[in-house]
């Protein structure tokens, strides 16, 4: 019987050799997404494999690896084979998680191929909460500073930067309305709803849900222009507050050094796949903001992205020396 | 269109299918199963992707059990609550059996849980709405108590199993500051460990390595008699069992449901403290497929009830009502009162639903499984255990697709023999490991909120009632205990648990509530 | 009693761990305000521990393990075990996850010394069904 045993294991473990390489794609692909299932950026990522896999002729499958914080997801993506078929969303949080001293990744560490989503910060309180307009709140603020909570994410968080920035314009303190950490948006919203904290300013294709179904009031957004799916609520500019960001975003990419070839491929195929309204009318329904960006732009977008989103950590104290 | 079109239908029976194929296989989850069919529900009318999703939640639930049944290896954390007591009915009456009680006590609870859902959808979601992290701390507590009660007559090793669960579950990047503990340099230990990847290295794979230890090669005794009457075993018998014990599978059924619809505390403490109650309240000697039935159908309530505050407020209820959240947003369907107000035939369909998977889907796959679980077990052990071992390993690496997590598993079965070996229950290391976040998170949240005043824990109504709820359980817990101790209870404590799959059924497989 | 007898070893090893976390957690951050963070919950449970281990070392059913007898064999059966984990990592990126669990069940079938006609068939059955659901269903 050993020496039947002998004869077989060679050759089973002999036969497993990988095919041989065609063209690009010739086999599935993968798009990992560090957070997960059921999130903002899972929902986009899955509407967008569901439109890529179309454009390329392969099947394009998501994987959520998530955990610390979207580090491992991130990790996972830049350890990854650049060979065009493992790709993955990227999300603002690589532009933050490097002054903290967490992870040596930045957005440098990938190659972008396209700007997917954008999302910014929604200003949002209970529907039976005493401010019915920013003005009214910031006053709130001003009049008893530090009794205003606000949460919607990790302590130094995307969303988090985002009440330091407006509270900054405001000539405000970071103290003046704390934050209570919590593990995403959804949470958050309970709390608001619960009265355990006051505002959240997580993006609105986390809230629009509750506001749709009337438990919560969007009081602004922290974009450049008015939202789509919410056109009646103004942006902080409009209320002459001189602060807009871009809030949470997601950018699809591959590993580093990924092939030209391939990368010209891919962001072609991202090209016509973004503009589909397979893709893009479920997602403005549901409150994401979307734009197109490739190439130079995209890259000067991500340093800018970088630059804002340090400065506002530094002056928050999260910023490791 | 309605529930009557046979493209709904069809969508119901293939959902239900698929639903069984990935719950009864171990690394696959009833999430997972959601997440893969999400891109094809974008494409759906809702009117028949939602009902596709509700059997696939239903079935794959129930289908964790499977594998519990056939090797240990539950499918959920709430299922590890009765991982146990479902493998040693399976193994000295019948698979058919265990997985009856399964089934068709899943089919109750969640008959109960879509009742309250279609009954008091508003008034509990209003009820959830006032869960603020004080609330939610206090659940968590009541959930570790019903942990350490559930270990029966050896609560310290309970309870130092469940402080294992927690201490494993701080590695990663901690809730309050992002600072990352316990990685020892190691990068893929920034994550944390998966829960679901420590289950199947805790139960499953350290069977395969104790059995490669103790070299027993012999067959599984099959029990006489299991092999015949396949369908009394599965559909008469367990339906007599729920008739007698009609109380307990009515109060196992609300307990998840109470707990089910509260956001993000799911389904897992629910059954624990079904579980763990009818082990304190049992008169007599220990009752295994009483313990079965209470968790079974505590399970599947929750999974009716998870859908409350995702169809009435927009809050997910867990992973799945979250995606099924993403997918009504992207419809453009406005969940909370609107939704009732204006869309009946949709809430109608997923009421109809929900009755449909649970009284005709889930019996009948589950009889499919049961059947295909009979089989496996009758072939020869040491093949058993090298598939258990394939299995084991790609389930673990098939969750996050990632070759680390299988280390952690095998790593986690290694634990596992050890705290076998000196009689620590394994089922409260998960328990923990599911209840460490929510618990210090909340702690923190709510610490910081209040500035560190520790009084606002007491403050509000709610979390009061839950907080003497919690004294209450662990006062009668400690007090019954006692008492069955005192009667002489504890004979069993001291045979530690080293028998597996290979044991003679006489010898208790690794159950502490086996201690008579 | 000596403290250092078998039957102290699961109070022991408790107590060890408790230090261990304890020692270690010194190093975690405080919140800005001083009120311990990242270091309170495991403090909690190092303490909890220490309780429960200090109550172990004073039981007498504590450390009554089972006796399996030591043997080299098991030994050997075991490193054939971490052999199947082995191959199942190495044959993992050249042909899929499916296959390699395949791989995986043939060694552990190997080890168990199960006749080769039925441990082939078996794991060519689990290879197969394998990589239909997790490759080709799944893309894994």
């Amino acid at each position: 019987m050993i020496r039947a045993w002998g004869l077989l294991l060679p050759i089973l473990l002999g036969s497993c050799q990988p095919a041989a390489e065609q063209a690009w794609p010739n086999r599935p692909i993968t798009l990992i997404v560090p957070w997960k299932a059921g999130g903002g950026t899972d929902t986009a990522t899955r509407a967008l494999a569901a439109v890529l896999k179309d454009e390329l002729g392969q099947p394009v499958n998501v994987v959520n690896r998530t955990g610390g914080g979207g580090i491992v997801g991130h990790l996972a993506l830049h350890q990854a084979r650049p060979d065009g078929y493992t790709l993955g969303a990227v999300t603002v949080e690589i532009t933050m998680m490097h002054w903290t001293g967490l992870t040596p990744l930045t957005s440098d560490s990938y190659t972008p191929l396209a700007l997917v989503t954008i999302n910014p910060s929604a200003i949002t309180v209970r529907s039976d909460a005493p401010w019915q307009s920013i003005d009214e709140l910031v006053a709130a603020i001003r009049a008893s500073p530090g009794t205003i909570t606000a949460s919607g994410t990790s302590r130094g968080g995307i969303w988090d930067l985002c009440r330091i920035g407006f509270l900054q314009a405001v000539g405000l303190n970071e103290a003046a309305m704390p934050w209570v950490p919590s593990q995403g948006a959804a949470p958050a919203l309970q709390e608001l709803l619960a009265g355990g904290v006051d505002v959240v300013t997580a993006a609105l294709a986390e809230t629009n849900a509750l506001r749709q179904a009337g438990h919560v009031r969007v009081l602004a957004v922290m974009s450049e222009q008015r939202l789509p799916v919410a056109p009646e609520v103004p942006t902080l500019r409009e209320l002459g507050i001189d602060y807009a960001s871009a809030g949470g975003w997601m950018v699809l990419a591959a590993p580093e050094r990924l092939p030209g070839p391939i990368r010209e491929q891919l962001q072609s195929a991202l090209r016509r796949a973004l503009v589909k309204p397979a893709f893009r009318d479920p997602l403005l329904r549901a409150g994401f903001r979307l734009r197109q960006l490739t190439g130079t732009p995209l890259n000067i977008f991500l340093e800018e992205q970088d630059l804002e989103n340090g400065l506002l950590m530094e002056r928050a104290g999260l910023v490791s020396p | 269109m309605s529930l009557l079109s046979w493209e709904a239908a069809l969508a119901l029976v293939l959902g239900a299918l698929y639903g069984t194929l990935f719950g009864s296989i171990p690394g696959l989850t009833a999430t997972l199963a959601v997440a893969l069919f999400i891109p094809v529900a974008f494409f759906l009318d809702p009117i028949i992707a939602l009902p596709a999703i509700v059997a696939i939640s239903s079935v794959a639930i129930y289908a964790g059990d499977v594998g519990a049944a056939v090797a240990r290896i539950p499918g959920t954390p709430a299922s590890a609550a009765y991982a146990a007591e479902l493998h040693r009915v399976a193994q000295a009456r019948s698979p058919m059996l265990g997985l009856g009680i399964s089934a068709l006590g899943s089919s109750f609870g969640g008959l109960v849980g879509t009742l309250v859902l279609m009954a008091g959808a508003t008034a509990l979601a209003t009820l959830a709405m006032r869960f603020s992290s004080f609330e939610y701390f206090w659940v968590a507590v009541l959930g570790l108590a019903a942990g350490v009660f559930a270990s029966g007559s050896r609560l310290l090793r309970g309870l130092v199993s469940l402080l294992l669960g927690l201490l494993l579950s701080t590695v990663g990047v901690d809730p309050t500051l992002g600072y990352v503990r316990f990685h020892f340099g190691f990068s893929w230990l920034l994550g944390g460990l998966d829960y679901i990847v420590a289950m199947i290295g805790l139960f499953g794979f350290s069977e395969v390595l104790s059995h490669l230890w103790q070299q027993r090669a012999r067959r599984v005794a099959v029990p006489p008699g299991a092999a015949t009457h396949p369908i009394r075993q599965f559909f008469a018998a367990p339906l007599r069992l729920i008739l007698r014990a009609r109380g307990l599978v009515a109060r196992s059924s609300f307990l998840g449901v109470m707990v089910g619809f509260l956001p993000g505390a799911g389904a897992d403490i629910g059954a624990w403290i079904a579980c763990s109650l009818q082990k304190l309240t049992r008169r007599g000697p220990p009752d295994d497929e009483r313990v079965v039935l209470a968790g079974a159908s505590s399970n599947n309530a929750a999974v009716a009830s998870a859908w409350i505050p995702a169809l009435s407020l927009g809050l997910p209820g867990d992973t799945v009502t979250a995606m099924v959240l993403a997918v009504f947003m992207m419809k453009g369907i406005t969940p909370g009162p609107m939704l009732f107000a204006q869309d009946m035939t949709l809430i109608w369909t997923l009421y109809g639903t929900f009755l449909v998977a649970n009284l005709l889907l889930l019996p009948a796959c589950g009889y499919l499984s049961a059947r295909m679980a009979a089989q496996a077990v009758r072939l020869p052990l040491n093949l058993l255990i090298s598939i258990i071992a394939a299995a084991c390993l790609i389930g673990a690496y098939a969750i996050n697709r990632n070759p680390v997590d299988v280390g952690v598993m095998v790593g986690m079965g290694a634990v596992a023999l050890m705290l076998r070996r000196y009689g620590f229950p394994l089922a409260q290391v998960v328990l923990g490991m599911v209840l460490g976040p929510i618990l210090e998170q909340h702690f923190m949240v709510s610490a910081i909120k209040s500035n560190w005043n520790l009084l606002s824990f007491f403050d509000r109504p709610v979390a009061l009632v839950l907080m003497a709820l919690t004294l209450m359980t662990i006062i009668a817990g400690v007090r019954l205990t006692r008492r069955r101790l005192r009667r002489g209870d504890q004979a069993g404590t001291v045979s530690p648990d080293s028998a597996g799959l290979s044991s003679d059924t006489s010898s208790p497989a690794g159950g502490d509530a086996s201690a008579a | 009693m000596p403290v250092l007898s078998a039957r102290n070893i699961p109070g022991l090893a408790i107590i060890l761990l408790a230090g261990l976390v304890w020692i270690s957690s010194r190093q975690f951050p405080t919140l800005p305000e001083g009120y311990p963070g990242p270091a309170l919950f495991p403090r909690v449970i190092a303490v909890l521990l220490l309780l429960a281990g200090a109550r172990f070392l004073g039981q007498r059913t504590a450390g009554s393990a089972s006796s399996d007898p030591f043997s080299w064999t098991s030994l050997a059966r075991l490193g054939g075990g971490l052999g199947a984990i082995g191959v199942f990592l190495l044959v993992l990126p050249q042909a899929g996850a499916g296959w390699a669990a395949g791989g995986a069940c043939l060694i552990m079938a190997a080890i168990q010394r199960i006749g080769w006609k039925q441990a082939l068939v078996a794991s060519t059955v689990t290879g197969l069904v394998a990589h239909l659901m997790f490759t080709s269903l799944l893309g894994l």
